[in-house]
């Protein structure tokens, strides 16, 4: 198994952000670091050059679409994996179709989430 | 979600899919008119859009398709990449026309019509450019069938995501459901994937520890293209709700504001039906009042709320006749086209409602009258020139209500009605023996049955159906036509409708042992007459009313009545059906009030007398006259003061 | 297959209608005339609360009508049209099996082969069956007898 990939969390809760942390410490990721809105998100990226970005598809101002094309615009081959709750189907399609590699619902099933990261990290 | 909850979607699919095709039909027009016109552009992309959003939410594939296809078409015009040419706007007319025979077929089966390649193809390349052609492909291809399983979420997102990776390993042939059609689908439990240059074991590295995939199946194919457009996924995407079915962006938000609602129409039917029975005891009601005082303010309440639920069921069956207008610029263009003419249409008044009984029979025949407008009436571009009219041609439909009656009026701006022919043919058929009629009684003439000559008819006009079949229908609504002609400015047809139906004020007239009733629309006056007060001049009857000749028919005679016997007075109710009036003499007025048409549906030609027929307060039977009917077979002529 | 007959006399012939094409028979109603329709259309009547036409059935098949004090009127549903049919009385109904139903040619009756579907026997008298559709059909009729 080589190094622990890192990853950047990004979500305006704070509850789902220790959520993901748990699921990604107990399965061998590490956090790069946490970002609670979009314009933060884009800065660490920047900043921290992580391996993946989980990204919450609804945040306060910055939407997670458009947090998804401003890092893409930096780094055309950013991994990131979306975050989104039911009913949002518009929105992860909107992602996919702008370059998310992947999404997970909420709630999160941690085998899911962490079976989905991997993938998106081949 | 089985496919009977989708049913249920259905009417609104098809109501909603018409008015975005009426969008786009009126804003390619409009695009027409002027190339750089970017709003009716993005209505025309917006409205697709959403037809295309609405019938994947439908799993309707192959129109939505289609939609995609028209898409993407616009999308070059957006990016300057194409530009307008009437063959391109004819080509996007040719993809409205598929919509439309989808949405006939949707209505009359339930089921879409299957396109074929075939016509999928020619739909296509009825546009100028040619279509890209299909890249070639190398190597070995597959086929993946991938299963989603029940509890994976978003199972289109699934899809999309991998129809990405596949991209990214090998190349993506082809998908069913088609690509860009998955973002619009509510659910998806399988799609397939024509692969190529792309090996089995990339594929299972891809797909292999999904828990979204259920199973995959992988197997060697000759080529994606090549495969039939499968049918069975039609079924498969489906619309989980309404929320879901449609994106955001598909609807215009005014529809969430509108507080309307759609109610099927056979609920109105049903609702004026129940309003109609009870009208029909409120009058008896009031009968017996007349019998028991203490009845009377109670049956006065009742007759007020009765009148007023009356107003309301009719209101709500009033529709604009925008709804039938909104097809003729489309028609007015291509029968323009067709006969190499300039025309110009305007439509005033669109937004005058009538009951929807009569909607649904007045187009027919304004389509007639445009049609003749454009062939007979406008002339051909040089004629235009050298008589110093503008080069393009006006047809002006116009409609507006006066009272209870709708008037819908077709004119133009072309030759007129030549009086001469019509002389001649009129003598010709020995239509009017012995009489020289002029102006209008001459140019109505051309309403008679066997009046259409052979040299207007025309494939488009002509039809073998003349103008008595439009005089006929029009009648049929209880209505009537008159046509005015100026020459070389042009003609007019004017059409007079009743504003509904279903429910009329009535004259209800005695004759003989028999009760009939006049629709009051006709009833100009009535009064008082003894027999020795009629006349004779020449072979028609007339009375002196106020100094002027009205000439006047026995109803018992029309209506051949045996062993009648007129009373020693009489009463006359003056009518006016088209520009004529005449008295019809009755033995009695018995009273005025709200008549209930039931329509007797059988035999029609035998009841062409009557608009039909109504049930009085005490259960009996009433016939109710059509005074254009009637009245049409009674040769009057306007009598001079003798 | 078993089919049921609603059975009734026009002078002394017996005719059948199917009976899933019968809604009701009904004592004689208040008619009212229809002025310059067909003689055989007898008027129009109230059937609670909707108009339907009244034929006089025997008028119909050509066959010689005189007034009956017991007639009935018959009210048909054929083909999505409501009429009613005067007849003399009504008998019975009749379940007949549908191979015991022979097609009209064979025999001679005294009405037009035309509105006949088929003819049956019951307890040895002829039966004949009436095709509604066709009797109700007004289209083709001679429009003419009734212009002046």
């Amino acid at each position: 198994m080589g190094p622990k990939k890192r990853i950047l969390v990004v979500d305006d809760a704070a509850f789902m952000r220790m959520m993901i942390r748990d699921i990604l410490t107990k399965n061998n990721f590490e956090v790069a670091g946490e970002a609670t809105n979009g314009d933060e998100a884009v800065s660490k990226y920047i900043e921290l050059k992580p391996d993946l970005v989980t990204l919450d598809i609804t945040m306060p101002g910055m939407d997670g679409v458009t947090v998804l094309k401003k890092i893409r615009q930096h780094d055309p081959a950013a991994r990131v994996v979306m975050c989104s709750a039911m009913g949002q189907q518009a929105m992860v399609v909107e992602a996919i179709q702008n370059g998310a590699r992947d999404f997970i619902n909420k709630p999160f099933h941690p085998q899911k989430v962490v079976e989905i990261l991997r993938r998106a990290l081949r | 979600m089985d496919n009977l909850d989708l049913k249920a979607y259905l009417p609104i699919f098809i109501e909603e899919t018409r008015d975005n095709i009426q969008q786009i039909s009126e804003n390619l027009l409009r695009l027409e008119q002027d190339e750089k016109d970017i709003e009716a552009i993005n209505e025309i992309f917006r409205a697709i859009h959403t037809l295309k959003g609405m019938s994947a939410a439908m799993g309707y594939s192959e129109i939505s398709q289609l939609a995609h296809e028209a898409e993407n078409l616009l999308d070059e015009v957006r990016h300057n990449q194409a530009h307008i040419s009437t063959a391109m706007i004819t080509g996007f007319f040719h993809i409205v026309d598929e919509f439309e025979a989808q949405l006939n077929s949707l209505e009359e089966t339930g089921e879409p019509q299957k396109i074929t390649e075939d016509r999928f193809q020619a739909i296509l390349n009825s546009f100028s450019q040619p279509r890209e052609p299909a890249p070639a492909e190398e190597g070995e291809s597959y086929l993946l069938e991938i299963f989603f399983s029940t509890d994976c979420m978003l199972p289109q997102a699934r899809a999309m995501i991998v129809c990405n990776q596949l991209n990214s390993v090998g190349k993506l042939l082809r998908t069913s459901p088609a690509q860009n059609l998955l973002p619009e689908l509510a659910s998806l439990d399988k799609l397939k994937c024509w692969v190529t240059d792309i090996r089995p074991e990339q594929v299972r590295a891809l797909l292999d520890g999904g828990a979204e995939i259920d199973y995959y199946t992988i197997e060697k194919s000759g080529s994606g293209r090549d495969e039939p457009v499968e049918t069975e996924e039609t079924e498969a995407p489906v619309a989980s709700d309404q929320e879901d079915a449609d994106s955001p962006d598909s609807r215009p938000e005014s529809h969430f504001f509108r507080h309307t609602i759609r109610v099927d129409t056979e609920k109105l039917d049903e609702l004026l039906n129940l309003v109609s029975e009870l009208v029909i005891n409120k009058t008896s009601l009031q009968q017996a009042a007349t019998t028991y005082p203490m009845l009377a303010d109670g049956v006065e309440h009742l007759h007020r709320l009765t009148s007023d639920l009356q107003t309301i069921v009719m209101k709500m069956r009033m529709i604009p006749l925008e709804t039938v207008f909104n097809r003729f610029p489309r028609m007015v263009r291509d029968t323009a086209i067709s006969l190499d003419k300039l025309v110009n249409l305007e439509i005033h008044g669109a937004e005058t409602e009538l009951d929807r009984t009569i909607i649904d029979d007045i187009a027919d025949p304004l389509v007639h009258l445009l049609r003749n407008a454009i062939d007979h009436g406008i002339e051909p571009v040089e004629q235009r020139l050298s008589k110093g009219k503008p080069r393009d041609g006006t047809v002006i439909l116009q409609a507006y209500q006066t009272g209870n009656q709708v008037i819908i009026e077709v004119s133009d701006d072309g030759r007129g009605l030549d009086m001469e022919d019509i002389r001649a043919k009129s003598r010709e058929l020995n239509l009017l023996p012995g009489l020289e009629p002029e102006g209008n009684e001459l140019a109505n003439l051309i309403f008679t049955p066997g009046f259409s000559t052979a040299e207007n008819i025309t494939d488009l006009s002509g039809r073998g159906v003349g103008l008595d079949v439009v005089k006929n229908s029009i009648e049929a609504l209880g209505g009537s036509i008159d046509v005015y002609s100026r020459p070389n400015a042009g003609a007019t047809f004017k059409i007079s409708l009743p504003l509904t139906l279903a429910i009329i004020q009535g004259l209800l007239v005695k004759c003989g042992q028999e009760i009939y009733v006049i629709p009051l629309s006709y009833v100009e006056e009535t009064g008082i007459v003894f027999p020795g007060d009629i006349q004779t001049i020449g072979q028609q009857q007339i009375i002196m009313l106020r100094g002027k000749v009205l000439p006047i028919i026995f109803l018992n005679q029309l209506l051949n009545m045996e062993g009648y016997s007129a009373p020693e007075e009489l009463s006359f109710v003056v009518v006016r059906f088209g520009d004529r009036q005449i008295g019809i003499i009755v033995d009695d007025l018995l009273t005025q009030q709200e008549i209930v048409i039931k329509n007797v549906n059988w035999g029609e030609h035998f009841f062409r007398s009557f608009l039909g027929c109504s049930i009085l307060g005490d259960g009996s039977v009433v016939m109710i006259l059509d005074i254009n009917v009637l009245l049409s077979v009674v040769k009057v002529r306007e009598v001079n003061h003798a | 297959m078993l089919k049921q007959f609603v059975v009734f006399q026009l002078e002394d012939e017996l005719y059948g209608i199917d009976i899933h094409q019968v809604m009701r028979i009904e004592k004689m109603l208040p008619l009212t005339r229809v002025p310059n329709a067909p003689s055989f259309v007898i008027g129009v009547c109230n059937l609670r609360g909707s108009v339907v036409p009244v034929i006089d059935l025997k008028k119909r098949l050509a066959l010689p009508s005189r007034q009956d004090e017991n007639a009935k009127i018959i009210i048909v549903n054929a083909g999505k049209q409501v009429v009613g049919m005067t007849i003399d009385a009504t008998v019975d109904v009749s379940s007949i099996e549908s191979d015991e139903i022979e097609p009209s040619p064979a025999l001679v009756t005294g009405i037009d082969a035309q509105f006949i579907q088929g003819v049956a026997k019951i307890s040895n008298r002829l039966l004949i069956i009436l095709d509604m559709e066709r009797v109700l059909t007004v289209d083709q009729f001679n429009v003419l007898e009734n212009m002046d």
